[in-house]
């Protein structure tokens, strides 16, 4: 079900080299605990420059507990770096795409979390070879919209079997730096099985008023579809009133104009292309701040996760649609 | 006057914790001498920004004495007597819970947890040095491993003695703008996409 991809480091002659970035990315969602999460490991920086670095998040927001996880940054060269994996002792995520399997992991007992999870593909891979603009330079994207969870997850004082829990799973990669005039709004939105799946996403400049084509993926069942252009408008109202979690510690400290961000409290999308038709309608409860830095200059971007819930209605491939779930929206400045 | 520290003897570009500095005056050492090495242009910042000033910096039961003086950095263990233009100190938890993420400055501030005193310059300067530190530590990996290396139990004092609190009962000082600042900024068409797109 997924097709074959992998790590994009820059060739030898590459002259963007230096803006390179790369990374594997899987969210979780236990729709029995109202558990939200994500692991992402991420490349900055040509591979062979000692300033790169390798950056490992894990973050899992649990309801009663708040955020637990921690973001780590670390030279690249202490990371192992295989053709689709990316390992730190502490946190790793690795893909398998024979068997269509995204693995993930992190220890981080002094930020009370611990997991381990298998991610099996349920939908079809979605691939958007072609760069897409991003800035001034640009971003290329392989995503999985839905996965079967086994394994377990330990946050806080709470232990949990997350058999029954998606995940959402994308690779991303391209020539950018952090603190260029770039942006993008995305999201994943995911009902138990048999419900759908939607992703969202769209690139933006860092003020988020250049907006590029919005981009929405719907995956219910054996149907797929996907909108674009004039067919789709998303809105927001609102600002999300929550205490957030900003990562790294360090970065947070630096940027403490930063601490306050503001953050949509709904997020609405709406698809309708004369066929098939889904309104969208997700309300943010909480959000976390991860802080960028550029290894090679000065700049900073700011990455905010927001972990909510959402209902959609419409009708997809001639079958009336309803449904609700757990979703997570990311907002990049 | 006591020991002094101007350059530390090793070259901090590895990632061991193996010889970390030991104390705090070893680590401020550590942290000036791997700016000189690896961003000029941040250490002439922070030599301007901190001027002729002594600053003394305490971190649990230890503090020094810090200035720059014609053969660069130099630190000494805190003398009562000497007077210093600004002060600033805090635990080990606090600096923990900074670098963890589970505590913002100005709460630590607030909060009585970092405490930072002097005239106003003085205070300014201090904050400006740690920023600057900051910056410059977010691209290398050396300035990175000093600080992973004090968040170490073996070399940095004893662990973490509490969890941090979930967020939920954590109430930044800091809260939302006001209905008021919201609506002025919609008016004026300066929010980043209040609308749709």
């Amino acid at each position: 079900m997924m097709m074959f991809d992998s790590l994009r480091p820059p060739g030898a002659f590459d002259p963007r080299a230096a803006a390179y970035k790369d990374w594997l990315h899987l969210n979780l969602v236990d729709h029995r605990s109202g558990v939200s999460g994500l692991v992402n490991m991420s490349l900055h920086g040509p591979p062979d420059d000692p300033r790169s670095q390798v950056v490992g998040t894990a973050l899992v927001r649990a309801p009663g507990v708040g955020w637990a996880g921690n973001v780590l940054s670390r030279a690249a060269g202490q990371a192992r770096i295989g053709a689709s994996s990316i390992t730190l002792a502490e946190v790793a995520v690795a893909v398998d795409h024979t068997s269509g399997v995204v693995e993930a992991s992190a220890r981080l007992p002094e930020d009370r979390l611990a997991l381990r999870v298998r991610a099996s593909a349920v939908a079809p891979a979605f691939a958007v070879e072609q760069p897409m603009p991003l800035g001034p330079g640009w971003i290329s994207w392989y995503v999985v919209p839905r996965l079967r969870v086994e394994g377990s997850l330990s946050v806080g004082d709470t232990e949990l079997d997350l058999t029954g829990a998606s995940a959402y799973h994308d690779h991303n990669w391209g020539r950018w730096h952090w603190g260029q005039d770039l942006g993008w709004d995305w999201g994943t939105f995911l009902a138990p099985q048999p419900g759908p799946a939607v992703v969202v996403a769209r690139t933006t400049d860092r003020a988020h008023r250049h907006v590029g084509e919005l981009l929405v993926l719907v995956d219910h069942g054996d149907r797929r579809r996907s909108f674009r252009g004039g067919a789709v408008t998303l809105a927001t109202s609102g600002t999300l009133d929550a205490p957030s979690r900003r990562l790294p510690g360090a970065l947070a400290a630096l940027h403490a104009d930063r601490a306050v961000p503001r953050l949509p409290a709904t997020v609405s999308v709406e698809v309708d292309d004369g066929i098939d038709r889904l309104r969208l309608d997700y309300r943010a409860d909480a959000a976390a701040q991860l802080i960028a830095a550029d290894p090679l200059r000065r700049g900073y971007a700011f990455i905010h996760e927001s972990t909510g819930t959402f209902r959609c209605h419409g009708r997809l491939g001639g079958a009336e649609l309803e449904a609700a779930g757990l979703g997570v929206v990311e907002r990049v400045d | 006057m006591g020991r002094s520290w101007r350059r530390p003897a090793w070259a901090w570009s590895s990632v061991s914790t193996d010889d970390a500095p030991a104390g705090l005056g070893a680590y401020i050492a550590a942290l000036v001498a791997r700016l000189d090495e690896v961003d000029e242009g941040a250490l002439s910042r922070l030599r301007s920004v901190v001027g002729g000033r002594t600053a003394r910096i305490g971190l649990d039961a230890e503090a020094v004495d810090v200035t720059f003086g014609d053969g660069g950095l130099m630190v000494t263990p805190s003398a009562a007597q000497l007077a210093v233009d600004g002060a600033g100190s805090c635990d080990r938890a606090t600096v923990l819970d900074l670098l963890d993420g589970y505590l913002e400055v100005s709460d630590a501030v607030l909060d009585g947890r970092l405490q930072a005193r002097g005239d106003d310059q003085a205070v300014t300067a201090i904050f400006q040095a740690i920023e600057i530190l900051l910056d410059a530590a977010a691209r290398d990996p050396g300035l990175r491993a000093l600080a992973a290396a004090y968040r170490s139990e073996r070399h940095g004092g004893p662990p973490r003695a509490r969890l941090p609190a979930p967020d939920a009962s954590r109430q930044p000082w800091l809260l939302s703008e006001s209905p008021g600042e919201e609506a002025l900024l919609a008016a004026l068409d300066l929010l980043p996409d209040a609308g749709s797109g």
